[in-house]
């Protein structure tokens, strides 16, 4: 008993001076922090510095918070003498102050806004009001300001200012921006952005209105990258159903990934008859296995619920329809992907 | 059924509004406006060409077609017949918006909105104009900048629009700028505004009716936005402006202002007397009910209901959402007031595509509501639900099974199934409708006292 309460004894010293070892440990941790950070920002500061010395010294840290350093790395952003590099350096690292500092938010907005800013200042305007956008600001109080900003990039020189103007806009249910993608899709002299930018932009606003313009382009000869965007855009047209659904016809001869496509937004517009639209398509054999096992994994994932078993169960037992059967069939085939998932699919379904 | 009753009660409608007491609500008893009636006799007026195109709109008229229809009314300048020619085609189900996307039918009808602020308002337009400003969707601030502007042109009542305009006012409410006088808008905008900016013109002009707006106005006065606002200068001075306009003697003082008498506006249709209730069957349609069963309206038989509509996806708080927490609280208020035996309650999806019985279950339950045998939530075929609205002229259109305008409606029918009277455009009283469905349920049929006394 004696030893029990002396090993209970010393082991509770040992945690205790562990325990103090592990806060001085951790208090010294800190304050060596501090210190590399104090030096970095000093050599950051130093105008005898290279730019590049300069810029590497502050790279491992990504904010600042101490009030002082946060002026003096604001009158750094401000000064248009200053090296852009580093005023990029120093905008970086006030992240938390474009939305707390109207001066700041409004100056990362002007130069966001001019194209004649240099190029790399200018990129990291955008990430910072980008950012804001979604912050507790740009929701209420500087929304506008942010609206306005973009809604001047969408006139931008530059293409990716433009997407990036189109792109916040659209989201954020802007009726003139995107009746601006439509007069550019319709007219494409007028088109501010290229034809696949605007059809995956537009479809963001989960509009039915932009149906009928995107539907033009998912037949025209414009490259599979247009008609992909086309397709995943017209999942809920009802006029494009059909032109979707021959998209899988192995016959048309479209590309394996222009098919998958297709696969995808059929089983996302129209789950419960897809086994029904996709049933054909498994039935050729010339069908590259990544539809096959893409279309039964989707159908697997359905069935594998217990609502839609229950549906599909009569007297205890599972009735299977066309489209299980046909699975079955490709149990032994000769590929050994399609053969295994076939196999799963059985066994997942109590088929056997 | 819409256009008849509504003319029915034409004749009877400004008495009622006289007899009407405060501590009531006023019930505001509007005339369906009659297109091809309005512009009869116009040949010789400069606009019927306008007029035409306007009342013959549908949904496959050319949308630039109608802006510049309504474009020349404005040339034109205030006119009673432009008014009521543009107040006609506000209607959420009218056939103008059926077979446009949501996008352009809301185009539309905000152009047309914001239009009555130059032509001039008619007492029917009203119901549209509170709807919109009360039943707001923070995502669509040039409809609500467009109601504003349409609230500042009438002549009448504008004292009762001032509760629903000032709190857009507060600073928090976001704005953005817009453009009410371009249909088809291109940025820089050429008459750029804001919402706020309407709604402060709004209240200008209806000068020393807004006394209840001033408290808000000082305070924005004092309030200092931000000095990177663009919109900032312009606001100021309208705030001023406002501000001299319902004050020009500047002896308003904090606390003083007297409150809006009447808090809240009812459009409600005046009752129907038993023998005046159109004799028609109800809908035969076979529905799906939230426990996944078969519906028909004969479930009802012998017993009065209460029918409202929702969609589940709606993405205004402000409509359906609320739709739905008060008819969770009229079954509470029938369960407490034992009338769970004697009537019945259903909603109807919009969205049939979309809101099958386990998600109208879900919807309901997640809100609250108990789902008690009286309560109905319906679904069913995409075709036979829209048969529905069409047979009972309810305020909604699609396109591509999606919805593009709604209104808020409930409908109450009496024991045979017989429309009795139709709250619109607004969220009803519960205690008025537990009273009407009372009185229904105690309604005897063939009681020749009862007519004597309705009559």
């Amino acid at each position: 008993m004696r030893s029990i309460i002396i090993i209970l004894v010393l082991s509770g010293i040992a945690n205790l001076s562990f325990a103090q070892q592990t806060q001085e440990d951790y208090q010294r941790e800190i304050q060596e922090y501090q210190q590399q950070r104090q030096e970095a920002v000093r050599v950051f500061l130093n105008p005898n510095r290279s730019v590049a010395e300069r810029v590497r010294a502050l790279e491992p840290y990504a904010l600042i918070t101490d009030e002082k350093l946060i002026q003096q790395f604001k009158e750094i952003v401000y000064n248009e003498q200053e090296r852009e590099r580093i005023r990029v350096a120093a905008l970086r690292r006030l992240d938390l102050q474009v939305e707390r500092d109207s001066r700041l938010f409004a100056y990362v907005g002007t130069i966001l806004r001019n194209p004649e800013t240099p190029k790399v200042l200018r990129r990291e305007a955008l990430d910072r009001f980008s950012r804001v956008s979604f912050s507790t600001f740009g929701m209420f109080g500087g929304k506008d300001e942010i609206i306005s900003t973009f809604r001047e990039l969408t006139k931008d020189p530059e293409q990716e200012y433009r997407l990036q103007g189109f792109s916040y806009l659209v989201q954020n249910n802007d009726d003139v921006a995107q009746q601006m993608l439509a007069r550019g899709l319709e007219n494409p002299e007028e088109a501010l952005l290229p034809v696949k930018e605007s059809i995956s932009i537009l479809s963001l606003a989960g509009s039915a209105d932009y149906f009928p313009v995107i539907y033009k382009y998912l037949n025209k000869n414009q490259g599979d990258a247009v008609r992909e965007e086309a397709i995943r855009a017209l999942g809920r047209y009802s006029e494009a159903r059909k032109d979707i659904i021959d998209i899988l016809e192995t016959e048309r001869g479209e590309s394996e990934s222009l098919r998958l496509v297709a696969m995808g937004v059929l089983n996302a517009s129209y789950p419960r008859e897809f086994a029904e639209i996709v049933t054909p398509t498994l039935r050729n054999k010339e069908t590259p296995a990544s539809l096959f096992t893409y279309a039964v994994q989707a159908e697997l994932y359905r069935r594998d619920n217990n609502n839609e078993r229950s549906r599909k169960f009569q007297d205890n037992r599972y009735v299977p329809d066309e489209f299980d059967r046909l699975v079955l069939e490709y149990q032994n085939s000769e590929s050994v992907q399609v053969s295994n998932l076939a196999q799963r699919y059985a066994k997942r379904l109590n088929f056997n | 059924m819409k256009q008849s009753l509504f003319a029915l009660l034409l004749v009877v409608c400004f008495a009622c509004q006289e007899r009407n007491t405060p501590s009531e609500g006023v019930r505001i008893i509007l005339p369906q406006l009659d297109c091809e009636q309005l512009i009869t006799g116009t040949e010789s007026d400069s606009n019927h060409a306008a007029y035409q195109l306007l009342c013959e709109a549908t949904g496959a008229t050319d949308q630039y077609a109608i802006a510049q229809a309504v474009d020349q009314l404005k040339v034109a300048g205030p006119s009673q017949t432009a008014a009521a020619v543009i107040t006609s085609l506000l209607p959420e189900y009218h056939s103008l918006y059926r077979g446009r996307g949501p996008r352009e039918a809301n185009r539309l009808r905000t152009y047309l909105l914001a239009a009555l602020g130059t032509v001039g308002v008619p007492e029917a337009a009203l119901p549209y104009i509170v709807a919109e400003l009360k039943h707001f969707n923070p995502q669509n601030k040039v409809l609500i900048a467009a109601a504003a502007r349409a609230a500042g042109a009438l002549t009448d009542r504008q004292a009762l629009i001032v509760p629903y305009l000032s709190p857009y006012l507060e600073p928090g409410f976001p704005d953005e700028e817009m453009d009410l006088d371009e249909y088809n808008a291109f940025y820089p905008f050429e008459h750029p505004t804001y919402l706020k900016l309407e709604v402060l013109r709004s209240l200008q002009q209806t000068g020393t009716s807004a006394q209840a707006a001033l408290s808000i106005l000082h305070r924005v006065k004092a309030s200092k936005e931000p000095s990177i606002y663009t919109r900032r200068a312009v606001l100021a001075e309208a705030v001023t402006a406002a501000i001299t306009a319902i004050d020009p003697q500047g002896e308003w003082v904090a606390g003083t202002e007297s409150p809006p008498t009447i808090e809240e506006l009812y459009f409600v249709e005046e009752w129907l007397p038993l023998t005046e209730r159109p004799d028609r069957p109800l809908p035969t349609v076979e529905l799906e009910s939230h426990r996944g069963q078969p519906f028909t309206f004969n479930e009802f038989e012998d017993k009065p209901f209460a029918m409202t509509f929702y969609y589940s996806s709606c993405a205004n708080f402000n409509k359906c959402s609320m739709t739905v927490s008060k008819f969770r609280d009229l079954e509470q208020l029938v369960a407490e007031e034992g009338m769970a035996e004697e009537v019945n309650l259903c909603a109807i999806t919009l969205d049939p595509r979309f809101d099958l019985p386990i998600r109208n279950h879900d919807y309901f339950v997640n809100r609250g509501g108990e789902l008690r045998e009286f309560m109905h939530i319906l679904s069913g075929e995409e075709e036979r639900i829209f048969q529905l609205f069409d047979e009972l002229d309810v305020g909604v259109a699609h396109y591509e099974g999606e919805v593009v305008l709604h209104d808020i409606e409930l409908i109450l029918f009496d024991k045979k199934g017989r429309m009795v009277r139709r709250y619109s455009n607004t969220h009803w009283n519960e205690v008025q409708l537990i009273e009407d469905l009372r009185r229904l349920a105690q309604e005897d049929m063939v009681s020749s006292v009862q007519l004597s006394m309705e009559n």
